[in-house]
């Protein structure tokens, strides 16, 4: 057992926490199969709009690396594929004919399978998508091994899933995909979980052949980069890789039973969803099947994550990849007079500047509102109280704007989590997240 | 207020807006509204939520901590004034007479520099930088009470265009520009801005009592020879000019508007420090950098040496800019050092070289001001080693 200690990290105290009770939806009638957030994947499409297509059939495959194909876990007809800009591929939408998880392949021996074959099983059927790498944050390169492996049983960006919730039936399946990435990797299996053993699965941290991360309930301790970065520092050339914990558990079921059982649980929370709860769901499930409730345009809908690292989805799109979750929040409305002037009781801020820092609240309805406008970094520094690990963002960013490759890396670019902290402080606005994380793409291209 | 933001909406829609006659001011206009009203952008990337703060309240947080300095200014430009003719010196007369003289030097270093500040925002179309707030209001605080306006003015627009404008305005800037402003005045006009004759503001018609001098502590002190005993007499010879530690502390002496109280310099250091606006680091390195060098050289200089070297550091922290420029001016975080090492380091080497500069070139009694400007250009160098330093551990980590 190891201890996770970082410095940095702030937790958020977003309004709208889940009510710890399940439902359960089952396949709707158009599911979208993702491909915007594959990271470093470049899709080449397989089908076109109208065609129809069998579980398991392959939709799109990496242009670099053809062995990673994504399938469809839904038999059906493409009802559209759906690009952004420059063409970009977003998702593909399935008109689904499935009621139930279908058959895509032969059941698997767990125990009994060779390392080459489940890593070809895994790029054929699909979900070779589900590992990620560290550095970059993308898809996870067939080529290379892994050192380590990081799977993070913990959550601590706020309202989203909790795994003590949605794995505490489940230690067993989890146990046996710990297993097969044994097969992966020489190098450890690391598994973060919350300290205090109340907050933990029983028996998670007993499974064999994995070093326990103990972490405090601080964001981002959750994100395996920053884990990575303070607890087994890679070398240059050494890659780890990263799985969420209900990614590993489709795995297993996919490999076991030999059909695309999809489903995850969501958080379905924020302050601006009437009904706050978990759902049980299939991934790339639409908006609608999580909730019924009608959104006015004046409601922010975020999936793959929460209020720090989501995307934005409108309210007839579908949710994401990776991070299971559905949240609502208020979009900015309010236009106050003199308002940089006002107390601010229940304006929440890290900084020490308003009243609800000495006479705050539990939790704070945030919204998606700039709340200033941008102006040039005026070195304040809180950027760098908040950095989980170690950089100077206010260096780095304008490192990355001067495209001076040299220094980002030096910098730590690499190490970035991407947890969005730095840009939340910064009270010159500026998008130091989505600065960051271009100038990692730039790499990435260039690596 | 939903009436005024209808106003203002409409005033926007008509005379501000593309294709519109005053198209050309809108960024003049845009100060106007979105001082009045928080301006609406809602994000559209991750993070979905940004914090309360912005650089208005940032800066309003500066304005705010300055306002012991600016109230006691006012009240000690009174007292000294009626100190000299032998007035009332109650507490209404003193910031009535004060006002008069402080009030029309903070109202010009607003109009001229936020005119250059605006016609910059115009010609260049970004939006007007809240950072001349605080500019504005630091620069007539250093300046002695009885400059010409017209040369209030001719400095604050050299410390707006060269100090800051020139380099892309709040935020790029190199150098202090309110510091830049001063600094200007002090070297073309230094008649009216060192002496004996400048720190108290005389009423016309009026004959001054017997005795007075109007000559700052830093100015008595100069000027006195020491004898045997040197530090003894050092501090005797002030205190005997009616200049004892705590009447410094208090700071109802003869001085630049802002800057003679350490204790209302102390107050809005507890307002930066509560409200996190400025680094605990940049004063503490000053206050150290002070103690140590005033120290030494209290030990080391031989008695021949003139008064200043004898001067224990705990007068020299009192007298001059020295505290104002710690709290407010060393602090400005776009021209300090940027990283928190770096803090220490560059207000440690400020607290040294205003010793330095007091004592070793006593033609520049006031060596808080160059001090600060001196390290403002080598903070990017204290930065860059700082930042070399956490370079090589991150290399050392990933080893």
């Amino acid at each position: 057992m190891t201890k996770l200690d970082f410095t940095g990290g702030y937790n958020l105290p977003v309004a709208g926490q889940p009510e710890f009770k399940l439902s359960k939806v089952g396949i709707s009638s158009t599911m979208s199969v993702n491909a915007q957030q594959l990271a470093g994947f470049k899709p080449v499409v397989k089908v076109f709009e109208g065609d129809t297509v069998q579980a398991g059939d392959v939709l799109f495959e990496d242009k670099n690396d053809t062995r990673i194909k994504v399938t469809t876990p839904y038999s059906g007809r493409i009802k559209e594929v759906r690009r952004g800009r420059r063409r970009l591929l977003l998702e593909v939408i399935v008109e689904t004919t499935s009621k139930e998880p279908e058959k895509i392949m032969d059941p698997v021996d767990l125990s009994a399978i060779k390392e080459d074959d489940l890593v070809d099983t895994l790029l054929g059927k699909g979900l070779w998508k589900f590992f990620r790498q560290i550095p970059y944050n993308v898809i996870a390169d067939p080529e290379l091994r892994p050192r380590d492996i990081y799977v993070s049983c913990l959550e601590t960006e706020p309202n989203c899933a909790d795994p003590n919730f949605y794995l505490k039936d489940s230690v067993e399946e989890f146990s046996e995909g710990i297993a097969l990435l044994r097969k992966l990797t020489r190098g450890q299996i690391f598994v973060a979980a919350a300290a205090s053993e109340m907050e933990v699965p029983r028996g998670l941290k007993n499974i064999e052949g994995i070093r326990v991360l103990d972490a405090r309930r601080m964001y981002p301790a959750c994100d395996p980069t920053v884990q990575s970065y303070w607890v087994a520092p890679l070398r240059k050339n050494e890659v780890a890789w990263t799985i969420s914990p209900q990614d590993l558990l489709q795995i297993v079921r996919t490999l076991k039973t030999g059909k695309a059982d999809e489903r995850r649980v969501f958080s379905v929370a924020g302050s601006a969803m009437s009904e706050r709860q978990y759902v049980e769901a299939p991934l790339g499930s639409p908006v609608s099947a999580l909730t019924s409730q009608p959104f006015s345009e004046n409601v922010r809908l975020i999936t793959a994550g929460g209020v720090l690292t989501g995307r934005q989805v409108p309210a007839d799109g579908y949710t994401g990849l990776y991070k299971y979750t559905l949240q609502a929040i208020p979009e900015g409305t309010e236009r106050q007079f003199l308002r940089f002037l006002r107390p601010g009781n229940d304006k929440y801020s890290f900084s020490r500047t308003f009243f609800s820092y000495f006479f705050g609240q539990d939790s704070y309805e945030m919204t998606s509102a700039l709340n200033g406008e941008e102006r040039a970094c005026v070195q304040c520094g809180a950027c760098e109280t908040v950095c989980p690990v170690e950089t100077l963002p206010q260096f780095l960013f304008k490192a990355a704007l001067a495209k001076d490759y040299e220094a980002v890396q030096e910098l730590g670019v690499l190490d970035c989590s991407g947890c969005g902290l730095c840009t939340y402080v910064c009270p010159s606005k500026i998008e130091l997240d989505t600065i960051l994380r271009d100038m990692t793409m730039e790499l990435h291209k260039e690596a | 207020m939903q009436f005024l933001l209808n106003i203002l909406d409409k005033t926007k829609k008509d005379l501000f807006a593309p294709g519109k006659p005053l198209e050309k001011f809108y960024y003049a206009f845009d100060a106007v509204e979105s001082g009045m009203f928080n301006p609406l952008h809602n994000v559209h990337q991750a993070p979905h939520v940004r914090d309360s703060i912005d650089t208005k309240r940032f800066m309003s947080m500066v304005i705010l901590a300055l306002m012991p300095c600016l109230f006691f200014g006012i009240y000690n430009a009174g007292y000294q004034s009626q100190m000299a003719v032998g007035g009332s010196v109650d507490l209404l007369s003193c910031m009535l007479i004060g006002a008069k003289w402080v009030i029309p030097l903070v109202m010009i270093s607003y109009a001229v520099g936020g005119t250059w500040e605006l016609l910059f925002a115009i010609v260049r179309k970004h939006q007007v930088n809240e950072g001349f707030l605080v500019t504005g209001l630091l620069f007539p605080l250093v300046l002695p009470p009885t400059l010409p306006w017209w040369q209030a003015a001719v400095g604050i627009s050299f410390g707006v265009v060269i100090g800051k404008e020139v380099f892309g305005g709040t935020g790029m800037n190199i150098l202090n520009p309110a510091l830049v402003a001063r600094a200007f005045c002090f070297f073309a006009y230094p008649g009216k801005m060192s002496g004996d004759s400048v720190w108290v503001p005389l009423q016309e018609g009026m004959k001054t009592v017997d005795g007075f001098s109007g000559a700052t502590a830093l100015g008595v002190a100069l000027s006195m020879k020491s004898g045997a005993n040197p530090e003894a007499n050092a501090v005797h010879l002030l205190q005997s000019h009616g200049y004892d530690w705590w009447n410094l502390f208090i700071g109802l002496v003869p001085g630049s508007i802002g800057e003679t109280s350490t204790i209302a310099c102390l107050i809005g250091l507890v307002i930066l420090m509560i409200s996190g606006v400025a680094s605990w680091r940049t004063p503490f390195g000053c206050l150290l950098g002070a103690v140590v060098v005033g120290t030494l050289f209290n030990a080391l200089a031989p008695e021949s040496a003139h008064n200043l070297f004898h001067l224990p550091p705990h007068y020299h922290i009192l007298m001059g800019g020295f505290a104002f420029g710690a709290v407010y001016m060393a602090t400005d975080p776009v021209s300090s050092a940027a990283t928190n090492t770096g803090r220490l380091v560059y207000g440690f080497l400020i607290g040294a070289l205003c010793i330095i500069i007091r004592t070793v070139n006593p033609a520049y009694p006031e060596g808080m001001m160059l001090a600060i400007l001196f390290m403002n250009v080598f903070a990017p160098l204290i930065d860059y080693y700082v930042v070399k330093g956490r370079i090589n551990q991150r290399r050392l980590r990933h080893a």
